[in-house]
């Protein structure tokens, strides 16, 4: 500016409704206040401090602002609390970490806003006696929370695990007044070309660490890879639970799927013509997931260990598919230095088939059933269900496998690691295999079979790809633009049987790589 | 030929090309397929499964894979007894309409020991196939099929008789819940799909019957009406069929003779009841005609 001096001042003043000054005037005003804030949050911290190993009982503990939650609900998250208080020996220090427990319990079932104050005080008939300090001082607490909107109706689009997806969901919050959800939504995408489901969980017991799940739905799967759609509607029950200290969580599930394999391509194979039509699946999984990852869409160090197992079809089950389907997956973040990280990736997992309850003998597995790998993040290099066995251009899927990564992600040059965006150099592989007879047995059971299949699995060289790409960690998923190529690869290129191999560049999108 | 200069453009650069030629670095042999019921059955139990060697497989609605078991739906027992007639030897394969490029069953696969891709054969184009195959025929049947004659008797057939088999099998409650549904659902028992497949048979059979009667969206024929036209319609029959051995005076069987035998031998093999059974019913009014009776018992005897 050509003016200097007290020309300034006089145009600022003249142009005090200027949006800049207004907006100065706030920022400045706004940082006096948080000073303010925060030195009153340090005279009550340190007041605190001071007391903190003051005798203390709750005489009440009073919850504002939840009309429309019950109060046995209420009682159950602050009982552990009051117990705690009524046991004696109970400091200010321990009834302000009881608090807030309490408080982020209510803060997890997400029925209220996240910032929840709560005041404490003395009951109002309390008079302090100074001739005896040591006597416990009763402690009204008072928690004020704001109950969300109980309706909550949003539309937007999704990212999932190789598609993309536009969907339009309901949702009731605290249905019942103890956190319980119903949960309706319908979705439309690439690959699952409709969905709808409806949802409704409940916490266990005002617990927020364990939680019941209902879920009813209907799906249409595009899976072009096998050259049909797959529908599947049904109902599927889950227990979940977690121990937050150990990052573990289990859940133990019952589905009940009514599935149909239609729409068939015209040059659909003949094994996915002998699979077409319905079946019933009726299993309970346990599904086991300890993850320490810092982040688990551009995990830098931690590890993951999921363990997946479940039973179908066998016993008062029913159904019309009958096995037990076992998968574990590890996977390993390590940082090296300069922010390159290593990254590595086991899994694997086997079908075996069983006898359906009235059945002597156990059916070979369907396509719906069997396990198919490859893709863009997957074993990336091959395209979606790309390795094991195929028959013209389907995957028929396989009853074994083994798959693996190894990666390096780097720092993108001139932008630093705070930034989603890495460099990436990778080589991944797998192997898939339907059950096989050994060669030279006449007369043998599915026992032999299976360990002759995991024995070739785990003794032959995997199928290969190397690649280099780029790599973006969004909050909402990650994404990749890879350039790969393939090494090792089943069959050739047209081959009857070949595995499907993807050569250039290959995009992925996702919430789960490996 | 001559690459359009958008072809070009799309044309990867001879290094890349050159590079892409080199991988993948190893070539694999070719893992075996999954197992099928049949592999499987060999696997499991040390008696090894009469195999059939056939190369010809019909999917159809059925429990068996003998093809001297007759289907248990008229469209796909008429193209396995013209199969048959013609002498094409063939396994049968229990599947569903799912299974079906078109939609609907039969369709036939044709799948060489050498090769691993089949090929496959709808329904529509069964008739030109079979004329094709020069070392399955058996006998010639020369009926004209394009004569004005045959497309009237093939209509009441594919009309009036074939609407009373949907309402026998497929309206009438106790037919329904006896027969259509544990035979169309033998594969998935499991409540309540059993339930929701047969409701959903009964509407399409409701659709077809409407539609082939042009009748209202409000109101259906009876089923007495409807069997008394099919009765109607085998009495034109049969005396079409007169004292002759087949249809139109023919030396041997033809497509005509199948077709008639798929419901004719369904109707009196099938214990069919209900509405449909008993005096009166459409089972009682198809064995008044003798020669009818005659003429399924010849293909049934020769053939299954």
């Amino acid at each position: 500016m050509a003016a200097g001096g007290s020309g300034d001042v006089f145009d600022i003043l003249k142009d005090a409704s200027s949006p800049d000054t207004i907006a100065a005037q706030r920022a400045a005003q706004k940082a006096h206040d948080e000073e303010i804030s925060i030195k009153a949050q340090r005279r009550a911290a340190e007041t605190i401090q001071g007391h903190s190993s003051q005798p203390v009982y709750f005489d009440s503990i009073t919850i504002l602002g939840a009309p429309n939650t019950r109060r046995s609900f209420l009682e159950r998250l602050v009982k552990p609390a009051l117990d705690r208080s009524d046991q004696g020996d109970f400091t200010l220090k321990d009834a302000l970490r009881e608090l807030s427990k309490a408080i982020n319990g209510l803060q997890h079932f997400e029925i209220f806003n996240p910032n929840i104050p709560f005041y404490l005080d003395t009951p109002s008939d309390y008079n302090y006696d100074p001739r005896s300090p040591n006597n416990p001082i009763p402690l009204s607490a008072v928690i004020n929370v704001k109950e969300r909107s109980r309706v909550l109706l949003k539309s937007g689009t999704d990212l999932g695990n190789t598609e993309g997806s536009a969907y339009i969901q309901g949702s009731l919050r605290n249905v019942f007044g103890g956190a319980e959800f119903l949960h309706l939504s319908f979705s439309k995408g690439t690959r699952t070309r409709s969905a709808y489901d409806a949802t409704f969980t409940t916490p266990i017991n005002s617990s927020p660490l364990a939680a019941i799940e209902l879920k009813g739905l209907s799906t249409a799967r595009d899976n072009s890879h096998s050259s049909h759609t797959e529908l599947s509607r049904g109902f599927i029950g889950t227990v979940r639970w977690a121990t937050p200290a150990y990052k573990l969580k289990q859940s133990i599930s019952y589905e009940g799927l009514w599935r149909t394999l239609t729409e068939l391509h015209d040059d659909a194979s003949n094994s996915v013509q002998r699979d077409a039509g319905d079946s019933m699946k009726s299993a309970f999984t346990h599904l086991l997931t300890r993850d320490t990852r810092d982040n688990p869409i551009l995990p830098s160090s931690g590890a993951l260990l999921r363990l997946r197992n479940s039973i179908a079809g066998i016993g008062p089950l029913k159904g019309t598919v009958a096995h037990w389907k076992s998968e574990a997956e590890t996977a390993l973040a390590y940082p090296l230095f300069k922010g390159i990280t290593l990254s590595s990736s086991v899994r694997g997992g086997i079908l075996y088939p069983l006898a359906l309850s009235g059945d002597a003998a156990p059916k070979p597995s369907t396509i719906a059933d069997r396990f198919h790998i490859g893709g863009a993040n997957d074993v990336r290099g091959f395209q979606t269900g790309g390795l094991g066995p195929h028959s013209g251009k389907d995957s028929l899927g396989g009853d074994a496998y083994v798959a693996g990564s190894l990666g390096l992600l780097f720092p993108f040059p001139r932008v630093g690691t705070d930034s989603g965006l890495r460099l990436q150099a990778f080589i991944n592989g797998g192997r898939l295999l339907a059950l096989e007879r050994p060669p030279e047995v006449q007369d043998m059971n599915i026992a032999q079979g299976m360990k002759y299949t995991v024995s070739r699995l785990l003794t032959e060289a995997p199928s290969l790809a190397a690649g280099v790409g780029i790599v973006y960690g969004h909050p909402v998923a990650r994404f990749e633009m890879n350039f790969c190529l393939p090494i090792g690869v089943r069959g050739t290129y047209g081959e009857e049987g070949a595995e499907r191999a993807r050569k250039g560049l290959q995009f992925g999108v996702g919430v789960e790589f490996s | 030929m001559t690459a359009s200069p958008f072809q070009d453009a799309l044309r990867a650069p001879t290094f890349i090309r050159h590079l892409f030629s080199r991988f993948p670095l190893i070539a694999y042999p070719v893992d075996p397929p999954p197992m099928s019921v049949e592999d499987f059955q060999r696997f499991t139990t040390k008696t090894a499964a009469v195999a059939e060697d056939s190369i010809y497989t019909l999917y159809s609605f059925t429990e068996s894979t003998d093809s001297s078991i007759a289907s248990f739906n008229p469209a796909c027992l008429k193209w396995q007894t013209y199969l048959k007639i013609r002498n094409i030897s063939f396994k049968t394969h229990p599947s569903n309409n799912h299974a079906s490029p078109s939609g609907s069953l039969p369709f036939l696969t044709i799948s060489p020991p050498s090769d691993r891709i089949s090929q496959t054969i709808p329904s529509t184009k069964l008739a030109r196939w079979i004329e094709e195959q020069d070392k399955a025929v058996a006998a010639v049947n020369t009926v004209d099929t394009d004569g004005g004659d045959y497309r009237a008797f093939l209509s009441l057939v594919e009309g009036a008789i074939r609407d009373a088999w949907l309402y026998a099998l497929y309206i009438d409650p106790s037919n329904l819940s006896t027969i259509t549904i544990p035979k169309y659902t033998a594969h998935t028992p499991t409540w309540p799909i059993p339930h929701i497949l047969g409701s959903q048979m009964r509407q399409a059979a409701i659709d077809a019957i409407r539609k082939s009667t042009s009748s209202s969206t409000t109101t259906l024929p009876t089923g007495t009406e409807l069997y008394a036209k099919a009765i109607e319609a085998f009495a034109a029959l049969s005396t079409l069929l007169g004292d002759d051995r087949w249809f139109f005076g023919a030396n041997e069987a033809g497509l005509f003779d199948a077709e008639v035998f798929a419901y004719t031998h369904l109707l009196l093999r099938l214990e069919v009841g209900g509405s449909a059974g008993g005096d009166g019913g459409l089972v009682e009014g198809l064995k008044e005609f003798g020669n009818l009776v005659g003429h399924e018992e010849r293909i049934r005897r020769r053939w299954f």
